[in-house]
């Protein structure tokens, strides 16, 4: 080899070895010196922590039906960095999400390998992001998670109750709040393994140490429904500020139904406002006036101070008590305990209510649970206020004796009323039946304990007392036909921003029970502020109450008292007006039972009632869940709308009965026989 | 069927250490893929064009590169022409007509053209060039190296036609230049750098100045390269273990079968692995200089650092991308990346270096 070539030969080696050493060291500079940090960067890169909780228990009613539920929805996300034209798709994206532009370039400027641009996109919205002319799918700048939403398919239907979980699933009020814990169960942590085009590696790093549980209520949907449908019409119609209604079984304390008015629709909760999402009734305390006198009757009945029979002097209507004027509604002369409790005096009341001692009276009313919560698993319930006995002024006795001076909520009043409906013991009403499982298995949430407040006898005494004042008295508009229900009417003046008693502003209210002789239902009705001119719990409240209680007694298939007897006023005045689901009969459409052979019927129809007893008539009603509204005595004779009618459920149905006709029409024995009502069908 | 003195002959060192880089390689490959349900075969076709890269070597080593020097304007002629035929029928790869279609197979002319390139260059230099070049032979060398790197260009495969750059430079180096004339092409080149800047493509000159600012646009175009260190430096000394790799594997890293398999390897492997790496290419670069020393006469002198130069350019320009040294260009690590054409181009240089290095006592 020539020397010149040699020597070139050696200057290219030497450049081949110059590249090799920069390699070199650039190779140790990388991979020793600065491997710490890339290796730190390495890992913020492709792990990240992150909670899957994803599931959350749903919200059901007693028999099951989902009140709140969670489904899955997709959420955007954005790896900011490997966005090519930033503003672009800003501007894209702004105008599908319907959110500011700049907000989401912001996003977009991120220094985080990983954004959520929107979550829980609607199904329509995400389909639009989608079409759009963005790279977005896996392992693309853009991409979609699932992600669980929280979903009221109820709607509106005890929305005070169940409250509200947000958009990453936390309860922030109701039932979704209280039982946060158990909905939304532990949730699992993962390292999220990014790769670099988007797609994800789960590994688990922590299971779940409990998975979301379901929470079981006391309500039954389909008395929340009738209750929430009577509450909505009372509301509207009596142009009153809020009401509340609540149904309680007296035997277990649980709520089956409780209602507010205003309310507010779950699924577009960020547009309610704070008074249609408030519980008021638990969180709101009210003077509750007559209903109230329930309390100084059954103090003053079981200490034996008084007998239903005692009669008081009722001054024609007023009374002076340390300088104040305590007048009644109407001018009684002498009246019964019985009497007083039916007419709602006032003075009678206040007399009854001072042959008892105030130590007994402020212990029969701490005991029926007043100044006191109730202990109901939702959240902010008041206690009330109860004046202490040490603070009693000279007026104190009489005001309380009238439901004056005393602050209650909705729900300890109907808790009281049960009370007396379940033979004198108070069981602490309650909402939440239990919890369930992922295997289904319910397990009770440990009740609270009965305690008896008056005795059986005393309890029974007032029932009778109570069924008095509807069937007689004030509470005349809350009768249910074919049944026999007690109660107690309430209208108590609002204090004025003066701090005296309102003459415009008053609170309606009926708290009562039904059947009288074995309660299966107690409950109340609020109505606040009611606007043109009638405000009388007795005009106002009792109606709504004596609706609820036809409907969900029919629901509950409670049979009916044989022989109620039915008041002339059983039917309340402008019913047709009220109820617009009334189909109310016309001569002309009535189907009698002379006039054809039985009709055989299926679901979703009216049965064939004719010929039928009563009680059978309203239990083959009940069985496809059809209102009852009765008119006469002894066996179906006409019935509207007419056998076989394919009528929506809930639907109050028309039935005249009479005298069972002579033949050649079939006695009612055959009738009877003829047709097989089904019950207990449904199991 | 091989005559046993051509076996005696072989340059097996050289083929040895080829034939481990390319096996390097196919791990590499195989591990980059695994995750990639659409590549997880790649290795087996990778393997497979070792084979045909084999056969290909041993038909060049049986003939005397005498011979090959003989018929390399005809060759050359034969690959520039079928790079004009790729510019019209060839297959459309993201943007790049760069392929072309022979029944199943697919490949690129433009690694053929390094080859021919290669031996025509080494045949010029032994036959015109005495003593030092003057300005015919440059631009008659230029023009050589010019017309394929002119069609490669137009595919458009920018990093392919910058590859034959180290081979004109070597050339020359290698025909001896007067000091003044590099001087002068120096300068001229301080002088076209500005036009040359101006007329590079916008995306082009964002990876030149990502080089000096590797922060300068993360997302974009400094992507690549900042994947390509994160994962090269979280392979630390030892690296995370062949198939472990959490960059590559989770498709942080870029083309990580093909430009960047390096990275793949150094992640993996570790410093020790990408260091051993660069030694093997070291030990056959030196080969390759040996084998010029001990050749018989200037041809195969010529044929061995061309060729040398040709593949020590190539990994110096991946690498340095790979390490972030370099702007992003487009061009394949030798032997370890995936890709058929090259790997047989890459083993044809090799079977060359050992064709002169096998009749080196010839006579």
């Amino acid at each position: 080899m020539e020397t010149t070539v040699r020597g070139r030969v050696a200057l290219f080696a030497l450049g081949v070895a110059v590249l090799a050493a920069a390699i070199g060291a650039r190779l140790l500079q990388l991979q020793v010196f600065r491997a710490d940090e890339l290796a730190a960067k390495a890992a913020r890169q492709h792990e990240q922590m992150i909670d899957i909780g994803g599931g959350r228990g749903a919200i059901l009613d007693r028999e099951g039906r989902e009140l709140a539920v969670s489904v899955a929805t997709s959420s955007l996300f954005a790896h900011p960095q490997r966005v090519q034209d930033r503003p672009r798709a800003a501007r894209l994206l702004a105008r599908v999400l319907e959110m500011p532009e700049s907000k989401i370039l912001e996003k977009l400027r991120s220094e985080a390998p990983f954004v959520w641009i929107r979550r829980r996109l609607d199904p329509q919205t995400a389909k639009a992001v989608e079409a759009l002319p963005l790279p977005v799918g896996p392992g693309k700048p853009f991409g979609f998670e699932t992600e669980g939403k929280r979903f009221y398919p109820q709607g509106a239907l005890a929305v005070q109750v169940v409250g509200f979980a947000n958009i990453d699933q936390e309860g922030v009020e109701g039932i979704e709040k209280v039982f946060d814990e158990t909905l939304r169960g532990d949730a699992a942590k993962y390292l999220a393994v990014r790769d670099g085009r988007g797609g994800m590696v789960l590994q688990l790093a922590k299971a779940p140490s409990k998975t979301p549980e379901d929470v079981v209520l006391t309500l039954d949907l389909a008395l929340q429904h009738i209750v929430e449908r009577e509450l909505d019409v009372a509301f509207r119609e009596s142009g009153a500020r809020s009401a509340a209604a609540i149904l309680l079984d007296p035997a277990t304390g649980h709520v089956l139904a409780l209602a507010n008015r205003p309310t507010a629709d779950p699924n577009r909760y960020g547009e309610a406002k704070p008074e249609q999402k408030r519980d008021r009734a638990v969180v709101d305390q009210y003077e509750p006036g007559s209903t109230f006198k329930v309390i100084t009757a059954a103090a003053a009945l079981e200490t034996g101070t008084v007998t239903p029979e005692r009669l008081f002097d009722c001054q024609n209507g007023a009374i002076q008590i340390a300088g104040h004027r305590i007048r009644d509604h109407h001018p009684y002369g002498t009246l019964s305990v019985r009497q007083i409790l039916e007419e709602s005096s006032n003075v009678g009341m206040i007399k009854v209510g001072r042959t008892i001692s105030p130590a007994r009276f402020d212990e029969y009313v701490r005991r029926f649970g007043f100044g006191a919560r109730t202990g109901i698993e939702l959240p902010g319930e008041q206690q009330g206020m109860v004046t202490p006995l040490r603070r009693w002024s000279a007026l104190t006795g009489a005001s309380l004796s009238i439901g004056q001076e005393v602050a209650v909520t909705a729900l300890q009043l109907a808790s009281a009323i049960a009370t007396v409906a379940n033979d004198g013991v108070r069981v602490p009403p309650r909402i939440v039946l239990g919890t369930r499982d992922s295997s289904g298995s319910l397990r009770p949430l440990p009740g609270p304990e009965p305690e008896r407040v008056i005795s059986t006898a005393t309890a029974r005494t007032l029932r009778g007392i109570l069924e008095g004042v509807v069937a007689r008295g004030t509470g005349r508009k809350a009768a249910v036909p074919g049944y026999r229900i007690g109660g107690k009417t309430g209208t108590a003046q609002k204090v004025d921003a003066r701090g005296g008693y309102s003459h415009s502003q008053f609170v309606a209210s009926f708290a009562g029970f039904g059947p009288a002789e074995n309660p299966r239902l107690a409950g109340i009705v609020v109505l606040d502020s009611p606007a043109g001119g009638v405000y009388y719990g007795g005009q106002v409240a009792a109606p709504v109450f004596g609706r609820i209680l036809a409907d969900a007694l029919a629901c509950l298939r409670v049979a009916p008292d044989e022989c109620a007897p039915i008041p002339a006023e059983a039917e309340p005045s402008g019913s047709a007006k009220r109820r617009p689901e009334t189909l109310l009969a016309r001569k002309d459409e009535e189907q009698t039972a002379a006039d054809d052979a039985p009709v055989a019927t299926g679901p979703g129809q009216v049965p064939d009632v004719r010929g039928l007893s009563l009680r059978e008539a309203v239990v083959a009603l009940a069985d496809r869940n059809y209102g009852a509204r009765v008119e006469g005595s002894g066996v179906v004779l006409a019935q509207a709308p007419p056998p076989g009618a394919a009528v929506a459920a809930g639907v109050v149905c028309s039935i005249r009965l009479g005298a069972p006709p002579e033949p050649p029409a079939r006695s009612a024995a055959e009738g009877r026989s003829s047709r097989a009502i089904p019950r207990g069908r449904k199991g | 069927m091989l005559p046993r003195r051509f076996l005696d002959r072989l340059d097996l060192p050289t083929l040895g250490i080829a034939l481990a880089l390319t096996g390097m390689g196919i791990l590499a490959i195989a591990s980059a893929t695994s995750g990639q349900p659409a590549r997880v075969g790649l290795w087996r076709v990778q393997l497979l064009w070792l084979v045909v890269a084999i056969c290909v070597g041993l038909v060049i080593v049986a003939v005397d590169y005498h011979v090959w020097a003989e018929f390399s304007l005809a060759l050359h002629a034969g690959a520039v022409l079928l790079l004009v035929l790729v510019l019209f029928v060839g297959k459309e790869v993201s943007g790049n007509r760069s392929w072309l279609q022979v029944g199943p197979w697919t490949f690129q002319p433009s690694e053929v053209a390094k080859v021919t390139t290669c031996l025509l260059l080494a045949a010029y230099l032994s036959e015109r060039v005495r003593g030092e070049v003057g300005l015919r032979q440059i631009v008659e060398m230029g023009a050589i190296v010019a017309l394929p790197v002119a069609l490669i260009a137009a595919q458009p495969d920018m990093g392919t036609a910058l590859t034959f750059l180290p081979l004109l430079l070597a050339a020359l180096l290698l025909g001896g230049l007067r000091w003044r004339v590099v001087v002068g092409i120096l300068l001229l080149g301080a002088l076209l750098a500005p036009v040359g800047w101006t007329s590079l493509k916008d995306y082009q000159r964002e990876r030149v100045l990502t080089v000096l600012d590797p922060e300068r646009d993360p997302g974009g175009v400094g992507y690549q390269v900042r994947q390509s260190k994160i994962a090269i430096g979280s392979g630390r000394l030892a690296g995370k273990g062949l198939f472990r790799g959490t960059q590559s594997h989770l498709n942080f890293l870029p083309a990580q079968h093909t430009d960047f398999i390096l990275a793949v390897v150094a992640e993996e492997l570790g410093f020790l692995g990408a260091a051993g790496v660069l030694l093997l290419f070291h030990a056959l670069f030196y080969r390759g200089i040996l084998a010029a020393r001990s050749s018989q006469d200037r041809l195969g002198s010529y044929v061995c650092l061309l060729a040398t130069a040709w593949l020590a350019g190539q990994v110096a320009i991946n690498v340095g991308m790979v390490l972030g040294l370099l702007p992003t260009i487009g061009v394949p690590l030798p032997f370890l990346s995936y890709g058929g054409t090259a790997l047989v181009a890459c083993v044809s240089a090799v079977a060359l270096v050992a064709n002169v290095r096998s009749r080196r006592f010839v006579n």
